[in-house]
């Protein structure tokens, strides 16, 4: 037998068909010729080369050594091809595949029953006595509210289904609530000179060298307490003041009640600042005169 | 009767049309209520809120081809707001079968009836196991028939992200009807080994 004719009757070879004369003849010469051998292997899907076991698709076979199987390419357009939207070729070429592969084939049919199946649901029934509520209400309805209410209700409805209103709303909340209440930051541009006045600044030395004061410096105060820390530092400056801590302290009427509303340290300057405010508002009392009593410090005089 | 002669009547005052009308679209607006919230109570609810709004609206439905998608744009937007108020989401798990109610008889028996009524349960079951955007996407244009635009808008998604995402959820939809259906389409027992 020659490869020409061996190549003829391997399909029939495959399938048992042949006579017993032809597959005698077939398999003396797969033992004589290796490049049929080998043939007869990849038709089978058990070659030396690799190919999957017992597969007995040989287009199968080819395509995963090759391109990869279609069936992605299938899932791309089974839709289209579905609503009967594909050119004839591709038509062609698609139901070629689905012939041939049956997954591709089960999926294209569920397709098709859903789409035929699922406008059958838009319409479920509802339950007895609704279309009579319906009406019994939409008849009340008639005699509420004017048109123009109900417009404006329904716009509020699609504006707060808006994402961004949230945020829109908090910015527009928080520009008013400054415009009402002002700029707290600047509490002080508002704050009783009365009582701004009062504040005194004491500087320490350094603790080795014990607490040392120097007279209390009152500050005139002008606007914003940058300003006024400003001053102080130069003030400090002039009086020679030792590196310490610098201090700011607020009277609240008793000498001894001395709250630290400033420290470097501490960086409390504007939740002090509002205290500053809020005693401001609370108390209006006129707190002109001399400083505190040097003995409300803890200060040993060097 | 034609939808915009009847939508010319009920502007008019008409109380049979308004009827007539409610009766027309009350099965379909309560079956988008019932996807959205999952709940008869809660899509009868909504179901009469939407009509309410409708009956105040008449005025500004111009032409009966734009009432369906404003219809269909209302019942969602009511239902996603009684969804809000409820602070609930939307069923993503099974649905109790026995509280979906079904149509009347597709076949002339009962056992037709049934196996039309279980093949649309699998189905709705299937929906559930979808992500939400596929799950509102299918609704919308597969089973309300909306086009690809109105969607688009409804949904605020670019009309290109609607197209391919509406053929990605069919295929989605077709494999999961082929898992939970124990032996093929038409099964002739799909209630036997479904989980």
């Amino acid at each position: 037998m020659s490869c020409d004719r061996f190549e003829q009757v391997l399909d029939r070879l495959l399938a048992g068909s042949l006579s017993v004369a032809e597959r005698v003849e077939a398999e003396i010469h797969l033992e004589g010729c290796r490049r049929c051998r080998q043939l007869e292997q990849i038709a089978r899907g058990a070659a030396e080369t690799g190919l999957p076991n017992g597969s007995p698709d040989l287009a199968r076979s080819i395509l995963e050594h090759t391109s990869g199987r279609a069936c992605d390419r299938l899932r791309d357009l089974a839709c289209a091809l579905a609503d009967g939207e594909l050119q004839d070729e591709e038509r062609q070429l698609a139901g070629l595949h689905l012939e041939h592969c049956t997954p591709c084939s089960e999926l294209f049919q569920a397709l098709v029953e859903l789409k035929q199946e699922l406008p059958g649901m838009a319409e479920l029934k509802p339950p007895a006595g609704f279309s009579a509520a319906v009406l019994q209400v939409t008849t009340s309805a008639r005699r509420e509210a004017p048109s123009w209410w109900f417009g404006f209700k329904e716009r509020l409805a699609v504006w707060t289904r808006q994402p961004r209103f949230t945020l829109e709303a908090a910015y527009l909340g928080t520009l008013l609530l400054v415009a009402v209440l002002g700029n707290p930051v600047k509490v002080l541009d508002r704050t009783s000179p009365y009582v701004l006045s009062a504040l005194q600044v004491d500087v320490r030395g350094t603790w080795e060298a014990g607490v040392r004061s120097v007279p209390p410096q009152w500050i005139e105060w002008g606007t914003g307490a940058a300003v006024q820390l400003q001053d102080v530092s130069e003030r400090l400056a002039q009086a020679g003041a030792a590196r310490g801590a610098l201090v700011i302290r607020l009277l609240q009427g008793d000498p001894a009640t001395w709250e630290t509303v400033y420290s470097p340290a501490a960086g409390a300057l504007q939740s002090s600042l509002s205290s500053l405010s809020a005693f401001t508002r609370e108390s209006g009392k006129a707190l002109l005169g001399s400083g505190p009593n040097e003995t409300a410090a803890p200060a040993t005089k060097k | 009767m034609e939808l915009a002669i009847l939508l010319a009547r009920c502007r008019g005052g008409d109380e049979l049309a308004w009827e007539a009308l409610v009766r027309r679209f009350q099965a379909r607006v309560y079956g988008i209520a019932y996807h959205y919230t999952g709940r008869a109570e809660d899509a009868q609810d909504v179901a009469q809120e939407v009509f309410v709004h409708v009956y105040r609206s008449l005025d500004r439905v111009l032409d009966a081809e734009g009432f369906l998608p404003w219809l269909v744009r209302l019942c969602r937007n009511a239902s996603i707001d009684h969804l809000r108020r409820r602070k609930a989401r939307p069923p993503a798990s099974d649905i109790d079968a026995q509280e979906v109610p079904y149509l009347a008889a597709a076949g002339p028996n009962p056992e037709e009836q049934w196996l039309a009524d279980s093949r649309r349960r699998l189905i709705y079951r299937a929906l559930q196991g979808l992500s939400e955007l596929s799950r509102e996407i299918l609704l919308l244009r597969e089973i309300q028939g909306l086009a690809h635009a109105d969607i688009a808008s409804m949904l605020k998604v670019p009309l290109g992200t609607i197209k391919s995402r509406a053929n990605r959820a069919r295929l989605e939809l077709a494999q999961k009807v082929l898992e939970l259906s124990p032996r093929g389409a038409h099964d002739p027992n799909p209630g036997a080994g479904m989980p």
